[in-house]
């Protein structure tokens, strides 16, 4: 029997050919991707039940975008919250934006700020362009 | 056609991809310790005087026969050249670790005193010590059951004036193997 | 042409029909989730776990360790070290890889005072500089390091060193641990116990 994988197909009208996906456990699946390092999540060992308080973490490439279509596009992830942030190679940012040409993919690391105890619900916005992202992006 | 099949290779590449990923990077948090100092008859080994000739200085057991010590009664200002003196019972010490309230905790105590002073150090009493005489000493002490350390100053040889030595005591927890 | 699984298929077909759909792309803007549950110091991917009284684990979720009588442990007697003694503590608290990925990784463990030093009396712990085992009072060093497996754990020991201090003083000194996936530490901790 094939596993799903793990890839949000975005069914939405006015996008085609992104694919958002992550090969990393702390990430599942259920219509759309989300990440979650509770214990709901399926993948979920009996251990390690989420991330200190007071503490900063960060988990290289949990995110992997990849463009499909046959034209460069400008993808923007932006946090809706100051306790996460993305980075690709250096410091972690509240947004970060890069180009994907045809067929090409990025991951994106996350960086969590954990203050105190609690459940986190969290959001980050994504956003792509048709084109390479110009420099003022 | 084209696109289709470069979906397909798309799917099977993700298929097998899956599960490869280990994504942790980095940790950090800052916690606190924090270490009270107290005087050495409140603390976890309790060194506690038991004769006037040794008292708590600035917290510190100090022994000291000498008309220095606040105890001094006027009398007895030291030793004499020559002459070999034993105090039994100088000081107590004592199992104060928390870890007793759980059970049976005790500590291997080391008491070292710099060899050449004249001084050695005993634990329990003199005709039967359980350890020492000697310039270095171990010995197990149980909570509740304190453990008095005696002296042996050996005077021989030594001229007039003050001597001091320093004394360290070392504890660890688990009893002495 | 091959057979190939229902299930493959299927998802091919769902894909070719929104590639066929838009003719013109326009810009996409989407919300994902991402949750986290922020927990106890002792549940956590990186546990934190007190073991002996003198540590033990905050309403706010963090471990504290405290020798005076301010810890909820303090049973009445005991109340410190005295101004001229070191102690040794072995297994004062536990660092464990619960991660859940099957990753080693390095753990740094740093005291901001040199007073206070830690070892493992079980092997495994290295002095940052200069990459001596810690197991003992000797040994120990207020900046050591270590490599732990997936799902284990490391129980460390603290040597307490007073001199020159007098009753009612109080050290206030900040632990910092720091975690890195095995392979991605910095070169200064490259005598942790990492396999050649």
């Amino acid at each position: 029997m094939e596993k799903n994988p793990a890839i949000s197909v975005m069914a939405a009208d006015t996008i085609s050919g992104i694919l958002l996906y992550s090969t990393s456990p702390y990430a599942k699946n259920e219509g759309n991707l989300t990440i979650d390092i509770t214990q709901s999540n399926p993948n979920y060992l009996g251990y390690g039940d989420g991330l200190s308080p007071g503490s900063v973490y960060r988990f290289d490439g949990l995110l992997t975008i990849e463009n499909n279509n046959d034209f460069p596009v400008c993808v923007i992830l932006q946090s809706q919250s100051d306790l996460l942030e993305f980075y690709t190679d250096g410091e972690s940012l509240p947004a970060i934006s890069f180009t994907l040409n045809a067929n090409e993919s990025m991951s994106v690391g996350v960086e969590f700020n954990a203050t105190e105890l609690g459940l986190m619900e969290e959001y980050y916005d994504i956003h792509i362009l048709e084109g390479g992202c110009s420099e003022t992006v | 056609m084209k696109k289709l099949a470069g979906l397909l290779l798309l799917i099977v590449g993700l298929t097998l991809t899956i599960g490869a990923g280990a994504n942790f990077r980095y940790y950090e948090a800052e916690r606190s310790i924090t270490v009270n100092i107290t005087s050495d008859d409140n603390e976890f080994i309790d060194l506690t005087p038991l004769q006037p000739y040794a008292y708590l200085n600035n917290g510190k057991l100090t022994i000291e026969i000498s008309p220095n010590n606040p105890n001094y009664p006027g009398y007895g200002d030291g030793m004499s050249v020559n002459t070999i003196y034993v105090f039994e019972e100088m000081f107590n010490v004592s199992n104060e670790l928390w870890e007793n309230e759980n059970g049976d905790f005790p500590v291997c105590v080391q008491i070292s005193i710099n060899q050449g002073d004249g001084i050695e150090v005993f634990a329990g009493n003199y005709s039967n010590p359980i350890s020492g005489p000697d310039t270095q000493v171990q010995f197990t002490v149980y909570h509740d059951e304190p453990v008095p350390v005696g002296f042996v100053f050996n005077n021989t040889d030594k001229e007039m004036g003050t001597q001091s030595v320093q004394m360290s005591i070392n504890a660890e927890a688990g009893a002495c193997e | 042409m091959r057979k190939m699984p229902l299930g493959i298929l299927g998802a091919m077909v769902a894909l070719s029909l929104v590639i066929g759909v838009s003719a013109t792309f326009s810009d996409y803007n989407a919300d994902r989730s991402i949750h986290w549950n922020i927990t106890t110091d002792d549940t956590e991917l990186i546990d934190l776990k007190p073991i002996q009284p003198y540590a033990y684990i905050t309403d706010n979720g963090e471990l504290v360790v405290d020798f005076s009588p301010n810890n909820p442990n303090y049973p009445g007697y005991g109340d410190g070290i005295s101004p001229a003694s070191e102690y040794n503590f072995n297994k004062v608290f536990a660092v464990s890889n619960h991660l859940w990925e099957n990753t080693p990784i390095v753990v740094r463990v740093t005291s901001s005072d040199t007073h206070v030093e830690f070892y493992s009396h079980e092997g495994g712990v290295y002095a940052v500089d200069g990459g001596a085992a810690a197991t003992a009072s000797a040994s120990a060093r207020n900046d050591v390091c270590f490599v732990l497996g997936p799902n284990s754990e490391k129980k460390i020991g603290m040597d307490l060193s007073a001199n020159g201090d007098s009753p009612g003083d109080v050290w206030d000194v900040t632990m910092t641990v720091k975690a890195y996936r095995l392979g991605t530490e910095p070169a200064e901790l490259s005598n942790c116990g990492q396999e050649v």
